[in-house]
């Protein structure tokens, strides 16, 4: 597979299949990343169009030596889901209202009898998640989901390195509080199992 | 190391991030301390906790496959010729008139793109237009040789119908696919274009059946010259076919001008609704037959709204959102004559405004200062409304621009008189006027007139920055009540009283007032002011007021930005961290920002956020050294977003 370096050289000549290839390795990584922090899908999927879009015909703005392509377009992303919540009061929808619990992502390893209170802790950390400010659900999101590095969340986010860091730390102590620490304890204790 | 490890050090710890103390120092004191190792532990689960929480919900939502590459394809620039996008680039496409345009560029370049063809032969009236009579059967596919696309493609479907004929066996439908479709959808082709048929004037017509259109049907065409330019193009928009309709002629005339390249046609239908489309032609015909070309136009029409039946002719409704308002004549409320137009809103606190507008060519005012005037009605305007003009060049770029947003009309107000001036300079192509809602309410307009002026009119576009700001001790009075060069910003103008002050005051002979009019408003409000920065790029600027506040409940204070646009701002205070509450006499407060060279745009003033009254009074704004400390605060912006 073609690094990206190769692609972003053949698309800036005008190969779209490259400009294909881009969108197609970042498309689901925006989409999980714009949904966790909108929860809603329609949303997410025009944060994501709009992210590739602006980024594919603004690639002579991506300045390797500064960040990482995925960092990029993370900031992109989260700009632009900015602008979305700035102009929409969001329904909040709970995930598991609509999700589709089979349970074959990350819980594969568990034994099944395991999976089912695995989901039930999962879904009650996501519901707490989402009880969380905005700016708290963004770093949620971007060290758990794109497993960005706190550098890379204070390039995305644009604050100091110490920001990020306590920012992070705050949404835990935030969703601490949401959920009780001492059930989050057993429900940790459970899970680790 | 005897000390417990602080929640800090752990967290960083955990995180690898670089702690105050030795890494090897902490794993030896967690091996010594069980209540440290504990709370380790226990941080570390709860890291894991919610990693595993987050890849499991997120890792199972997907988005659908209508939003894949093909999608954006269209959209892409040529190489070499990025583009790009601002809220600048929305109001000049709603203010041009022809908002599916700016989509169908894109769309068209693609379908473009993937079958070039040359359709026309030698000869013969009619110009062959792939599959016309929708006879070629694939049930379950778009007929073969036309494409379904769109603003949403993924909200409507097209198929070949053997159940609703005008002609043959089958026709073609275009429907929407889900509970509300929010964009349009198109069925469509594209034509090259050779020497021969350069310099006719070329008729589409089809006939088209409809069933509960909510917004429009129609026939579109469109003739462009190279790099996408577009020379020609009518969708019908003045004419929309709306509701449930039998089956009936429609037609489109566009020249085909020496430099056109492509022709692009199709039906589409915006908002829901079924559209069935049969025997379509496309032909040549003589000079006599008159064209239907929006670009053309060099006048505008029907000023008096006399003219028309449900909707005035000659204007149509744009905007983002088409289903969050409605436009009609309305033959019981009017100044003049026996009509006027009304522009509604129909669902509560629509987010994006909606409009009645028409466009035509600036040829005949080039050089030429004009003015907008029109005698305008409103009833519960939650947002603003008022008069719109848009001056566009090439490509549509926003030449000059004023929706009287500074000036809006909010609320119910009964008939009054409301003008927008604007330079037509040379090099414009064309010229969008017309009425703009935000919000909800209704708002009726009648008596248009459209005059040239002399320069001694002053313009009142609003896309020209001002390189320096003015009235910084609020003696000038301007429209409305309102400090001259200033306006209020905010999302809720109705909850605000602001205006200028003339018997409280520091100095001179008046202040600005910006007070809350009703009990615990939801959003804040602000004073402010814009200018181009450009005598200040790369200096450090103090901006200071003079503030007094009468029982302000959540706070007040000064408000800057220095940024690109409202999305990218560079640098950014307002006081949020050294708020101004309660009850306060006259006291000078201060913002000190540094101006980037890449700045564009200045806005600095105050805001009130809750209950109060705040004033504020003889402002200055100074280059200072920079050993006066920034009160730049990050936080503060991403805070107040």
């Amino acid at each position: 597979m073609a690094s990206d370096d190769t692609l972003i050289a053949r698309w800036k000549t005008g190969d779209q299949q490259a400009a294909k290839a881009l969108y197609e390795q970042y498309r689901l990584k925006i989409f999980r990343l714009a949904y966790g922090m909108l929860m809603d899908l329609a949303d997410a999927e025009e944060v994501m169009q709009d992210t590739l879009l602006y980024a594919l015909s603004n690639i002579h703005r991506y300045d390797p030596d500064r960040a990482g392509l995925q960092t990029w377009l993370h900031k992109i992303a989260v700009s632009r889901c900015r602008d979305k919540r700035r102009r929409k009061q969001l329904a909040k929808v709970p995930l598991w209202s609509w999700l589709d619990k089979g349970g074959d992502a990350a819980d594969t390893d568990l034994p099944p009898e395991h999976q089912a209170i695995a989901q039930d802790n999962h879904d009650q950390i996501w519901q707490a998640v989402q009880k969380l400010s905005p700016k708290l659900i963004e770093v949620i999101v971007l060290r758990y989901w794109s497993g960005h590095t706190f550098r890379e969340i204070a390039e995305i986010l644009d604050c100091p390195l110490p920001t990020a860091q306590s920012r992070v730390q705050f949404a835990h102590k935030k969703l601490r509080t949401v959920l009780q620490s001492d059930e989050l304890m057993h429900l940790s204790q459970e899970f680790i199992k | 190391m005897n000390r417990h490890i602080s929640k800090e050090n752990l967290f960083r710890h955990i995180n690898h991030i670089l702690p105050e103390i030795e890494p090897e120092q902490i794993d030896a004191h967690l091996l010594e301390c069980d209540s440290c190792r504990a709370a380790a532990d226990a941080l570390t689960a709860e890291h894991q906790m919610i990693w595993q929480s987050v890849l499991t919900n997120l890792g199972q939502v997907n988005p659908t496959p209508e939003a894949n590459f093909a999608a954006i394809a269209p959209r892409l620039p040529p190489p070499n010729k990025p583009i790009s996008f601002s809220l600048h680039a929305i109001w000049q496409t709603l203010a041009s008139g022809a908002v599916l345009a700016i989509f169908i560029i894109g769309l068209l370049i693609y379908v473009n793109s993937l079958r070039p063809m040359n359709m026309f032969g030698d000869g013969g009236s009619y110009l062959p237009i792939i599959n016309g009579s929708f006879e070629n059967i694939d049930a379950d596919d778009v007929p073969e040789g036309w494409v379904l696309a769109g603003k949403r493609p993924q909200d409507y479907v097209a198929h070949p119908d053997d159940t609703v004929i005008f002609t043959g066996k089958s026709s073609a439908l275009l429907a929407s696919d889900v509970e509300e479709a929010r964009e349009f959808g198109t069925l469509m082709q594209s034509l090259t274009l050779d020497e021969s048929l350069r310099g006719l004037r070329v008729r589409l017509s089809a006939h088209i059946k409809t069933e509960d259109v909510t917004n429009f049907a129609g026939l579109w065409m469109r003739v462009d010259g190279g790099y996408y330019h577009t020379l020609q193009f009518d969708n019908m928009q003045d004419r929309p076919i709306r509701g449930t309709t039998d089956w009936q002629r429609y037609e489109i005339v566009l020249d085909v001008p020496q430099e056109g390249e492509t022709i692009y046609l199709g039906v589409l239908l915006r908002g829901n609704g079924r559209v069935w489309i049969d025997n379509i032609q496309l032909e040549g015909v003589s000079n006599d037959v008159a064209s239907t070309d929006y670009l053309s136009r060099h006048s505008p029409s029907n000023l008096d709204l006399e003219a028309g039946q449900s909707v005035p002719t000659g204007w149509f409704q744009s905007g983002f959102r088409l289903q969050d308002y409605e436009i009609s004549r309305d033959t019981t409320t009017f100044v003049a004559g026996e009509a006027s137009a009304m522009l509604a809103s129909i669902v509560e606190d629509a987010p994006k405004p909606g409009a009645l507008v028409q466009s035509f060519s600036a040829d005949n005012y080039l050089g030429q200062r004009v003015r907008l005037s029109a005698q305008i009605k409103t009833e519960n305007v939650s947002g603003w409304t008022g008069l719109m003009m848009q001056v566009g060049g090439v490509s549509g770029s926003s030449l000059q621009y004023d929706d009287m947003q500074n000036r809006g009309i909010i609320g119910t107000t009964d008939w009054s008189q409301y003008e927008v001036v604007l330079d037509v300079p040379q090099g414009s192509k064309s010229i969008g006027l017309g009425l703009l809602l935000t919000g909800s309410g209704r708002v009726w307009i009648d008596d248009v007139t459209l005059e040239v002026v002399g320069l001694d009119v002053p313009t009142t576009d609003q896309l020209a920055l001002p390189l320096h700001p003015i009235n910084l001790d609020f003696e000038e009075v301007g429209t409305a009540d309102l400090p001259d060069g200033w306006i209020f910003d905010g999302r809720r103008p109705q909850d605000y009283d602001v205006r200028q002050d003339s018997q409280v005051f520091a100095t001179g002979e008046a202040s600005a007032l910006l007070a809350a009019k009703v009990e615990d408003p939801s959003r804040p409000g602000l004073l402010i002011q814009s200018f181009d920065p450009s005598d200040y790029l790369g200096e450090r600027v103090r901006f200071s007021a003079q503030i007094k506040t009468e029982v302000v409940t959540d706070w007040a204070g000064l408000w800057m930005s220095v940024g690109r646009s409202e999305l990218e701002v560079f640098q950014f205070d307002n006081m949020q961290n050294r708020p101004i509450v309660g009850t306060t006499d006259w006291m000078r407060y201060e913002i000190v920002l540094d101006i980037p060279t890449a700045s564009e745009k200045l806005d600095f003033g105050v805001m009130l956020a809750g209950n109060g009254r705040v004033w504020i009074d003889n402002i200055t704004l100074e280059i200072v050294s920079d050993d006066v400390p920034s009160t730049h605060c990050q936080e503060c912006w991403e805070e107040s977003n």
